[in-house]
C-alpha cells in the first residue's frame, strides 16, 4: 500500500503561540489512522494545515503526491475533510447543497448525479435529501456534511470529531461509513478524543499532546508498550508522562492568554486610513486659495510615513505560502 | 471561471431565498422611492394648504379710528378680528390673539392729511400662526396703501402710471428641461450613491459574516477553489444585488415622475426620438441617451467599489449583527462628503476634485444632468473609479487570505 500522507516537521504558530510543533507522521491508503489527543492538543490545527485551509509556519506535508505549500489546490482536490463545524446552507435542500459542492469540485452531469445518488444511499439520506437543510436534525446535518466533504470521491478523507454530539444510531452510520470507505482503499484520518471509537476503528494511532506527536503505533503495540488494558488507559499514561516532560508549552499557552494586542493587520489598515486622510487633506488643501501650499505638502509627506510603515507591516505579515 | 459562476449563482439564489436580503434589495427600493416622492409631495401640498387655510386672529387696539383698514382686514379670508382692551403683550404671548396691531387715535386724521402713520405690531415668534398672521397683515397693508395712493393721485388729477418709473421684464435663457435637470441634480446623484451603498449591504453581510456565523465558510475554503475565485464570485453576487437594487430604485422613481405621483406631480410622460422625457409640476427634465449611458456606466463602477468595500468590512465580523454594526458607520463616512458636495450652492469643481472617488461621480452626474459634457472630467472620473474599484477588489481578496480574519474564533 502506498503512502497517501507524509507530514514533515509541520509547525503552525499563531502570534507567538506554537499550536503545532514539528509534527511528523505518514499514513497509507486503505488505513484508518487515528489522531488522538485532548481538547487543545493541536489536532484540528494540524488537520486544517494539511487540508491547506491554514498555511504552515514551517515544514510541509505531501498529500496524494501533492505538496501542501506549493500545490494547495491539487491537495484540496484529493482530500475531503469533515470539520467539527457542520454548518450547511440552510436555505438549500440537501441535494442542492451536494450539487453546489460537487460543482465546486469540478463535477457535473451524470458523474455528479451518480455521486450524489450513491452517497444518499450509503448514508441513508433518501428520506430528507430534498427537504430544506434548515429543518434537519443534528444527525441529518452531520450526514449531509459528510456527503458534502466526500462528494468528489477523494483519496484521503479526514474526519474531525465526526461523532461529537450525535446519538448512537447516527454515530453508527458515521462509523460504518468510515469503515466502508477504508475498505475501498481510501485513507481515513480520524481525529477524536473518543478512545472507544478509536480503539475499535483505527489501524494505527498518533497520540498528540500540546502541539506535539507523543507516539505513533498500532493500538496493540501501544498497549503492550505501556502495559495497559485499553487505549484510554494507554492515552492517559502517555499524555501524563508528556506533561512532565514539557512544562515550556504550558507556560507558552498561559502567556498567550495574558497577551492582549492589536492584530498586525488591523494596525496596518489603521495606518493606511490615517495615511489616506493626511494625503487627502494635503491634496484638497492645496486646491484651496486660503490654504498654504507648503502646509499641504507637509500633510502629504506626513501621510506617506504611516503608509510606508503599513506596507512594511503587511510585507512582514505576508509570510508563509500561497493558499 | 465556471467556479466563479457557480459561486455567483449560488449566492444569488441564496440571497433571493433570504427574506432580509430580498426585502432590503428588491422590495424596499421598489416601495421606498415612490413612498418618499409621493409622501413628500403629499406632505408639501398638505403643509401649503394648512398654512393657506389656517385661521388667524388679529387683535386690534383703537379699531374705531381705522374703519377702512379694519374693513379690509375683515374681508381677508381666514382672518378674525378682535378688539383688545387690556394689555397687549400678554394677549399675544398667551396666544389669545396671533398678532396685535395698534392704531393711533389720530389715524384717520393723519391719513386724510396725507401724513405718514406708523402702526405698532406685536408678534410672537414662538407661535407659527403669528408668522402667518403677519404675512396676511402685510398684504392688507400693501393693498390699503395702494388704494390710498390711487385715491390721492386721482384727487390731484395725476395718472396712476406715474408711480411706475422703471419696470423689469426677464427672459429665461435656460429651457424647462435644463431647469428640471438642475433641480434633479440635487436629488438624483444622492440617490444613486445611496442605493449603490445600501443595495448590496445585506447581501454582503449575509455572504461573508453570515457564512462565518453559519459555519459554512470552512467547507467552502476546503474546496479546490482559490480564495480569489471565492471572493470574485461573492463580489459578483453582491454587485448584482446592488445594481438590481439601484435599477429598481431609479426605475420606480422614474415611474413616479412619469406616471403621476400624487398632488405635487402630474402625469405627462412621453418617449420620443430616443429621448426620455418626463414632466411634472416643478420637475420637467430631459435625459439625453448619452447622459443615461454615462450615468449607468459610472453607477456600475460605484456599485463595484461599494460592493468590494462592503465585503471587505463585513468579513471582519464574526456574526451578522457585528457586521451590521461595522457597516453602519462606514456608510456615514461615505455618504457625508457626498451630501456636502451635493448640497453646496454654486460649487464649481476644479479638475482636482474629480480625482476623489465617489465625490467625482456625484460631480459628474450633476454636470451631465444640466447637459455639460466635459471630456477631461468624464475621463478622469471613469479612470479614477476603475482604479479605485480594482484596488478595493484587490484589498478584499487580500483580506480573504488572512487566517486571522477568516478564523477569528
Amino acid at each position: 500500500m502506498s503512502e497517501l500522507i507524509q507530514v514533515k516537521n509541520l509547525t503552525k504558530e499563531f502570534n507567538g503561540f506554537l499550536a503545532v510543533d514539528h509534527v511528523n507522521f505518514s499514513a497509507k491508503a486503505g488505513e484508518i489512522f487515528g489522531l488522538l489527543g485532548p481538547n487543545g492538543a493541536g489536532k484540528t490545527t494540524t488537520l486544517r494545515t494539511i487540508a491547506t485551509v491554514l498555511a504552515p509556519t514551517s515544514g510541509t506535508a505531501v498529500v496524494a503526491g501533492y505538496d501542501i505549500v506549493s500545490q494547495p489546490e491539487d491537495v484540496r482536490r484529493h482530500i475531503g475533510m469533515l470539520t467539527t463545524d457542520i454548518g450547511v446552507y440552510e436555505r438549500f435542500s440537501g441535494r442542492e447543497n451536494l450539487y453546489y459542492f460537487g460543482q465546486l469540485y469540478g463535477l457535473s452531469g451524470e458523474k455528479l448525479e451518480q455521486g450524489v445518488a450513491e452517497l444518499v444511499q450509503l448514508l441513508d439520506m433518501a428520506d430528507f435529501i430534498d427537504k430544506r437543510a434548515g429543518k434537519y436534525s443534528t444527525g441529518m446535518k452531520q450526514k449531509l456534511a459528510i456527503a458534502r466533504s466526500v462528494i468528489h470521491n477523494p483519496d484521503v478523507m479526514i474526519f474531525d470529531e465526526p461523532t461529537a454530539g450525535l446519538d448512537v444510531l447516527a454515530s453508527q452510520t458515521v462509523i460504518r461509513f468510515m469503515k466502508k470507505v477504508s475498505e475501498r482503499g481510501k485513507l481515513v484520518i480520524l481525529s477524536t478524543h473518543e478512545m472507544t471509537d478509536a480503539e475499535k476503528l483505527c489501524d494505527r494511532v498518533a497520540i498528540m499532546h500540546q502541539g506535539r506527536i507523543v507516539t505513533v503505533d498500532t493500538v496493540e503495540n501501544l498497549k503492550a508498550k505501556t502495559g495497559t488494558q485499553d487505549l484510554e488507559e494507554t492515552f492517559v499514561k502517555l499524555v501524563h508522562g508528556d506533561n512532565h516532560r514539557r512544562p515550556d508549552v504550558a507556560v507558552s499557552q498561559k502567556s498567550k492568554t495574558m497577551k492582549i494586542k492589536m492584530s498586525p493587520l488591523m494596525m496596518a489598515i489603521l495606518l493606511e486610513v490615517v495615511s489616506i486622510l493626511l494625503i487627502g487633506i494635503g491634496i484638497l488643501g492645496n486646491m484651496q486659495k486660503w490654504f498654504s501650499v507648503g502646509v499641504g505638502y507637509v500633510f502629504i509627506f506626513a501621510g506617506l510615513i504611516p503608509s510606508f510603515i503599513a506596507r512594511r507591516q503587511l510585507r512582514k505579515m505576508r509570510s508563509g505560502p500561497r493558499v | 471561471m465556471s467556479r466563479v459562476t457557480t459561486i455567483w449563482k449560488k449566492e444569488l439564489r441564496d440571497g433571493i431565498r433570504d427574506r432580509r436580503t430580498l426585502v432590503s434589495t428588491i422590495i424596499l427600493p421598489m416601495l421606498l422611492m415612490p413612498g418618499i416622492i409621493i409622501g413628500m409631495g403629499k406632505l408639501v401640498t398638505w403643509q401649503i394648504s394648512q398654512v393657506k387655510d389656517q385661521p388667524v386672529t388679529v387683535g386690534v387696539v383703537n379699531a374705531s379710528s381705522a374703519a377702512d383698514f379694519i374693513s379690509q382686514l375683515h374681508a381677508t379670508k381666514n382672518v378674525a378680528v378682535t378688539e383688545i382692551t387690556g394689555e397687549i403683550q400678554p394677549e399675544v404671548k398667551n396666544k389669545k390673539v396671533d398678532i396685535a396691531i395698534v392704531f393711533p387715535a389720530s389715524f384717520q386724521t393723519a391719513i386724510e392729511a396725507a401724513q405718514p402713520v406708523q402702526l405698532e405690531v406685536y408678534q410672537n415668534s414662538l407661535n407659527t400662526k403669528s408668522t402667518t398672521a403677519l404675512t396676511r397683515l402685510t398684504t392688507v397693508a400693501v393693498q390699503y396703501n395702494q388704494t390710498l395712493l390711487q385715491a390721492r393721485l386721482a384727487k390731484g388729477n395725476i395718472s396712476p402710471l406715474v408711480q411706475n418709473g422703471v419696470s423689469l421684464k426677464t427672459t429665461e435663457v435656460a429651457s424647462d428641461q435644463e431647469i428640471g435637470g438642475f433641480g434633479l441634480s440635487y436629488l438624483l446623484p444622492l440617490f444613486i450613491v445611496m442605493w449603490a451603498v445600501v443595495g448590496g449591504q445585506t447581501s454582503a453581510v449575509d455572504i461573508s459574516a453570515g457564512e462565518k456565523e453559519r459555519k459554512t465558510l470552512e467547507s467552502l475554503l476546503l474546496t479546490p477553489v482559490s480564495r480569489l475565485q471565492i471572493v470574485f464570485g461573492k463580489f459578483l453576487a453582491v454587485a448584482t444585488m446592488a445594481l438590481s437594487s439601484e435599477i429598481i430604485a431609479l426605475g420606480s422613481m422614474y415611474a413616479v415622475f412619469a406616471f403621476g405621483g400624487g398632488d405635487l406631480f402630474t402625469a405627462t410622460a412621453s418617449q420620443s426620438s430616443g429621448l426620455v422625457q418626463t414632466s411634472a409640476v416643478g420637475v420637467n427634465f430631459t435625459l439625453q441617451p448619452q447622459a443615461v449611458i454615462l450615468m449607468f456606466l459610472v453607477s456600475i463602477l460605484l456599485v463595484m467599489l461599494f460592493s468590494a468595500l462592503n465585503l471587505s468590512v463585513a468579513i471582519f465580523a464574526k456574526s451578522y449583527k457585528e457586521a451590521q454594526s461595522y457597516i453602519g458607520p462606514s456608510y456615514l463616512i461615505v455618504i457625508l462628503p457626498v451630501v456636502l458636495v451635493n448640497m453646496l450652492p454654486g460649487f464649481q469643481a476644479k479638475l482636482g476634485f474629480f480625482t476623489i472617488p465617489i465625490v467625482n461621480a456625484v460631480l459628474l452626474f450633476k454636470e451631465v444632468l444640466v447637459g455639460v459634457y466635459n471630456t477631461s472630467h468624464i475621463v478622469m472620473t471613469i479612470g479614477v473609479m476603475i482604479v479605485s474599484a480594482l484596488i478595493t477588489m484587490y484589498i478584499a481578496s487580500r483580506i480573504y487570505r488572512r487566517e486571522g480574519v477568516l478564523f477569528k474564533d
